[in-house]
């Protein structure tokens, strides 16, 4: 214990100095999504700048803080004076900022977005009052953006590895009351009750027992996972501590997709810190706890997040989910009793043993407790990654988070693959496991996607149907076959040869599907068809009767038309056609020539935002053939 | 002994009382209620992949798969409900979606069958060649059980080639309803694993993993996947159109010393298939690809001589029974002791083997007779009998704690010796195995050595010593094969037919036989002198009396055998082929 006493309290000097700084220093926003936003760009730019201007500043690459669509966000501290950040940073506004603000000391506050200091600054806003940022508590993404996750320095500096330290107090059953208390709930999507699975592992006899990590986050568009691992490692490997300790597991699996490697490479530099500074190992802090981490790595399969196929390719086998029962928690990994829990559930443990269950029933409700992370994408104007906690309404969510949208609202699309979209008349719905089953919709890890009346919601089905059905094992009938033959009825149906008996089949082969099937994976994969069936009846009556596609998607159902009273002839649109479907002489109205066109929408976006028109080319239904 | 303690459960509304530790699907079959299944067998790991056996069972959620579902006491299941039922139907029909299915839907099925055989000059057989299972089809009865009358969804044709191009049998993969069960019993009962899944979603279908043939990844030909395939996508070529058989005969197959268990299948008094009896005491149904394969080719080849032949001048001559026993008697009257030289095969039935030593030392009066290993081992015959005579029964190597194999490889031969020696390397007995080029057991075993016959006996010899603590090397293989025995009881030593054609074979024989007396090592001898057994205990040994060994006591050994001599090589009136070909030594 005193070994890490001392180091926490040399890292909390650190992390002082670190605050109280005497030169600049300037934080980059460098996870996967700052990245892709041109983070790495920014950061040599940041270093040649300081170099030609012959100026030191401490650079720190941090992680996500949460609103994607200010990537890439550069923030400056000088001494003295509050963190400032900027967003949406350019090679080109990259020097100004830099000129001003280091150079200067003076804040560019047209380009600042919010700073981080107590009371207003400057005319800056601070950042946690930002509309985006104000309604969310964030309790498992709460470093996220402000500490270097390569620096367990700074981890054990905001208190890191107490919660830890807390438990191994403890006795493993108080550690599982504690967390029964909290009313944790799994953040993997089935929201099992956390306490519930571990007491059941506890409680069967075996030398070796295994923790595993699912860190697989198959969905497509789900970030939750990857964010919180590259922003804040320590959070994750802390928890999986806990979580093994209360169940009496020797070793930790983090089950990671491939797909992730700057996560992987953030939790290979973790497991090594905490290796040196006796966290990992042979009694660790001094108790009679040993316990190591391992990483194994996925090879792209959706299904491998199923928690008996993942346990099936741990042992290096074919990702196959298996019969229950037995049940992992009994009999999983080589036999072994095994508890497989989400990252975010993880993530949660230690803030729940460090500040107490008491401390956490504060946020939710009855029920649901906590918070909860979501990916908030979609048509909404403020897209991100946010914690917001249980109970929240989808409307706040979408309108006060999000910012709303800039077309009136169609539907809200939750939980994945797995999930199901929602209609207008669900915006009040609280935000928990029941509400959103009762809608025939699941919480799933957390994906939020929001759809505008541009979004075909027919085609959101096949998307989602697309991806079950070629991820889909083959291990079980209705799974395999089934999602195939729902598949090619929607793909009829959006290229205008539906069917009237499809609607009937679709909902047929979806509880058969439902029902029928071995895992998760088939058994919610309907969920998509049948909740758009229920709520946008109207839409697929469109498609197969009318042979319509309102959102004007579907290309066999809609053509491109120019209005000629308001065509210019500017020729732009004739510049970007890559078939030449456009035509027309210069100042006289062009003409689309249907069989040429390929519907890529490029002449519609470009008379719509260059042309000198602007409107002058319309996507209609198209003539219904007779 | 403690007898089982029964549940209780109910069943449909019916109380009945089951033996624990089994399925609701088993529990259910034996009280008469037949859920249908495509993907559960007795002797495979329960799997749930097909979703048919469907039932409802108070206090679990859903409609959980009868054949997963262990029995407990108190259970409450019901399994013909409406909505099951419906359920059944509809999984079906999402089975039969991807299964050509002509012999259920197509309109000319009762007039097709009507029209078998045809009367030409070329034997060719009219009807549906469309499938090979017709009538004896598991998905059929499955179908018929489940009561499904029609289908509207689109049937997909993979269009798959058929693959024909291996030996025994073929795969059409267009018929194949990825029920695993081939998967299974080739990992799990086997112990080979070529067969896997591949791909997944719409394009899942099964074959040797990264797309290698079956002869590189593996395969024994042995046939267990045939055998369980429920549809017609894996089927025997030589029983292919032949038909649901109509009898079924159980025998010993002759082509090793092992004498597995053939379920012979006959139709039409002929025998059409051999299938494996897993209820053998011998074998446990673990047959190679010969009792599997070859017994029903062989059985049926044209070149199969099925009458008495004499050969003339202008070539062989189709003769009676009874005038070739005359021709023969003819040639043979008058004959001294010394004219004759009877040559028998080691195949011969035990009745086969006494009448011909009978015949030879009553009728003829001669002691001339020479079993063919006579002619194949010469000098080493006597050594070679001394380790068969002391051949353990293979169960013993459930017990072993080391296991070293030496000329043997169990792909083709010998297979429950195979398995059970990758059972228990499996569960971690150490395995060593010197062999060439090759063995099927190198995969399991510790330490493989794959070195040319001709020095076997130099490094039996040097891990004699190193066992023993004599001298020889202690570094490399040897050294860990001497490791890991030294101390461990008991060891088992499985020799195997290679050595029988090595270079150096004397040296060979010698030094497994000191293994066996210096270091109590327990020795298995895999052979192919299927009844040497037989003929040593029946006389069929020059200077041998039927019974003699027997009266000896089975600790003699071959210490006390001695066989009169026979020239051999002596030029003699007539030589007398029982059973066997001409030896290629024998002086024209």
């Amino acid at each position: 214990m005193n070994n890490l006493t001392k180091r926490v309290e040399a890292a909390k000097e650190k992390w002082e100095t670190l605050q109280q700084n005497k030169e600049p220093i300037i934080y980059i926003g460098a996870a996967s999504c700052g990245r892709a936003a041109g983070a790495v760009q920014l950061l040599a730019q940041t270093n040649r700048w300081l170099k030609e201007n012959e100026t030191t500043a401490k650079v720190v690459q941090v992680g996500c803080i949460g609103p994607c669509y200010l990537e890439p966000l550069v923030d400056i501290q000088m001494p003295g004076q509050p963190r400032v950040s900027y967003n949406n940073v350019t090679p080109k506004t990259l020097p100004v900022i830099l000129g001003s603000h280091v150079g200067e000391s003076v804040p560019y506050d047209k380009m600042a977005i919010g700073h981080f200091g107590k009371d207003s600054y400057n005319g800056i806003p601070r950042f946690y009052d930002l509309p985006m940022l104000k309604p969310q508590v964030r309790i498992v993404l709460r470093n996220c953006g402000l500490i270097d996750p390569e620096e367990i320095d700074h981890y054990l500096a905001v208190d890191g590895y107490q919660g830890l330290a807390n438990a191994l107090n403890m006795s493993p059953e108080d550690v599982i009351g504690v967390v029964h208390h909290a009313g944790l709930r799994g953040r993997g999507g089935a929201g099992f009750p956390t306490f519930k699975k571990w007491t059941v592992c506890r409680n069967t006899p075996g030398k070796q027992k295994y923790l595993i990590c699912n860190a697989d986050e198959g969905d497509p568009g789900a970030f939750m996972n990857r964010s919180l691992i590259e922003s804040d490692p320590h959070a994750l490997l802390e928890g999986m501590l806990i979580a093994g300790y209360a169940i009496g597991a020797s070793q930790g699996i983090i089950y990671i997709r491939a797909e992730y490697p700057l996560a992987i490479e953030r939790l290979h530099q973790a497991i090594g810190q905490m290796r040196e500074y006796g966290l990992l190992g042979e009694h660790i802090l001094g108790s009679d706890f040993s316990f190591n981490v391992k990483l194994k790595e996925g090879a792209g399969a959706f299904v491998c997040g199923e928690e008996t196929a993942l346990i099936q390719s741990i042992e290096g086998l074919r990702g196959m989910p298996r019969s229950r029962p037995p049940f992992p928690a009994i009999s999983g990994l080589h036999g072994c009793p095994t508890i497989i829990n989400n990252v975010e559930t993880l993530g949660t443990l230690p803030n729940i043993l460090r500040n107490g269950a008491d401390w956490y029933n504060r946020f939710g409700k009855e029920g649901n407790r906590g918070t909860k992370t979501f990916s908030l994408v979609g048509k909404v104007r403020r897209q991100g990654l946010i914690e917001v906690q249980l109970g929240t309404t989808l409307r706040q969510i979408i309108f006060d988070i999000g910012g709303g949208l800039q077309k009136p609202f169609k539907a809200i699309q939750t939980g994945g693959p797995s999930g199901g979209c929602l209609s207008e008349e669900f915006l009040d719905q609280p935000v928990d496991y029941e509400s959103l089953a009762a809608a025939g919709s699941i919480m799933g890890s957390g994906g939020l996607i929001v759809m505008d009346e541009d979004t075909c919601i027919v085609d959101v089905a096949k998307y989602f149907l697309d991806f079950t059905q070629k991820e889909s094992c083959g291990k079980c009938t209705p799974c395999r076959v089934g999602t195939r033959h729902i598949l090619e009825i929607l793909e009829r149906i959006t290229h205008g040869e539906g069917h009237a008996d499809d609607l009937l089949a679709l909902r047929t082969l979806g509880d058969t599907i439902k029902k029928g099937s071995l895992c998760g994976l088939g058994q919610t994969a309907p969920n998509p068809v049948l909740t758009t069936l229920r709520y946008f009846r109207n839409e697929y009556l469109e498609h197969i009767k009318d042979g319509r596609c309102r959102a004007v998607v579907c290309k066999d159902l809609i053509e491109y038309r120019v209005i000629k009273e308001k065509c210019t002839g500017c020729q732009a649109c004739v510049r970007v056609c890559p078939t030449g479907a456009i035509t027309g002489p210069r100042s006289e109205p062009h003409n689309v020539d249907a069989t040429k066109c390929i519907k890529c929408r490029s002449c519609y976006v470009t008379c719509r935002f260059e042309a000198i028109a602007g409107d002058a080319i319309v996507i209609r239904s198209a003539e219904k053939k007779s | 002994m403690t007898k089982e303690k029964m549940l209780s459960i109910t069943i449909d509304n019916k109380k009945v009382s089951v033996r624990p530790n089994q399925t609701v699907l088993e529990a259910a079959r034996d009280n008469a209620i037949d859920i249908p299944s495509l993907c559960a067998l007795p002797h495979l790991r329960a799997y749930g992949a097909c979703r048919l056996c469907v039932v409802e069972v108070d206090g679990l959620r859903g409609f959980p798969t009868s054949c997963t579902t262990p029995v407990e006491d108190g259970m409450v299941i019901r399994t013909d409900t409406a909505e099951i039922k419906i359920l059944r139907q509809e999984v079906l029909k999402l089975v039969l979606s991807e299964h050509p299915g002509s012999c259920l839907f197509c309109d000319q099925a009762a007039e097709c069958k009507k029209y078998m055989g045809t009367i030409r000059k070329v034997g060719v057989t009219t009807g549906c060649r469309y499938c090979p299972n017709d009538l004896h089809c598991e998905l059929q009865d499955v179908v018929e059980k489940v009561g499904l009358a029609e289908s509207s969804y689109p049937v997909l044709y993979h269009n798959f080639p058929v693959e024909k191009y291996d030996p025994f049998y073929d795969r059409d993969y267009n018929l194949c309803v990825l029920c695993g069960r081939c998967v299974r019993v080739c990992s799990e009962v086997r112990l080979n694993s070529t067969l896997s899944f591949k791909q997944r979603g719409r394009l899942t279908t099964i074959g040797p993993a990264f797309d290698r043939s079956h002869l590189d990844a593996g395969c024994e030909f042995c046939g267990a996947c045939v055998q369980v395939c429920p549809t017609g996508a894996l089927a025997s070529k030589v029983s292919k159109w032949t038909g649901k058989p109509d009898a079924e005969t159980s025998t010993t197959c002759v082509y090793c010393p092992v004498g597995c268990t053939i379920r012979l299948q006959v139709k039409n008094d002929q025998v059409v298939d051999a299938l494996p009896d897993y209820s053998s005491e011998v074998d446990g149904g673990l047959i190679c690809v010969k009792g599997r394969f070859a017994v029903p080719e062989y059985v049926n080849h044209f070149d199969r001589l099925a009458k008495p032949q004499e050969m003339t001048s202008m070539g062989y001559n189709d003769v009676s029974w009874d005038d070739a026993a005359a021709k023969a008697a003819e040639k043979l009257k008058g004959l001294g002791p010394d004219d004759c030289l009877f040559v028998l095969s080691p195949q011969l039935s035990n009745e086969d083997l006494f009448a011909a030593q009978e015949f030879a030392r009553q009728t003829v009066g001669s002691e001339a007779i020479a079993p063919s290993p006579m002619f194949e081992l010469g000098d080493d015959l006597l050594p070679f009998i001394d380790l068969v005579l002391r051949s353990e029964p293979y169960a013993l190597i459930d017990q072993a704690q080391a296991i070293v194999s030496v000329g043997f490889d169990s792909r083709f031969g010998y297979t429950p010796i195979g398995i059970a020696t990758k059972k228990a390397a499996r569960k971690g007995v150490f395995l060593a195995s010197l062999s060439f080029p090759e063995s099927n057991l190198d995969m399991l075993a510790e330490v493989s050595m794959r070195e040319e016959p001709g020095r076997w006996a130099e490094l039996l010899k040097s891990l004699i010593d190193c066992v023993s603590g004599s001298g020889g090397a202690i570094d490399g293989d040897v050294g860990r094969i001497a490791d890991a025995t030294r101390g461990a009881s008991p060891v088992l030593l499985i020799v195997g037919p290679q050595i029988l054609s090595a270079p150096g074979r004397a040296d060979i024989l010698k030094a497994l036989l000191e293994i066996r007396e210096k270091l109590s090592w327990k020795v298995i001898v895999a052979h192919p002198y299927t009844n040497l057994l037989g003929m040593l205990t029946l006389g069929a040994f020059p200077g041998l009396k039927p019974g003699d060994i027997v009266r000896n006591g089975p600790s003699a050994g071959a210490v006390s055998l001695r066989f009169d001599p026979v020239d051999l090589n002596k030029p003699r009136k007539v030589v007398y082929l029982i059973g066997e070909v001409l030896p290629a030594s024998l002086p024209p």
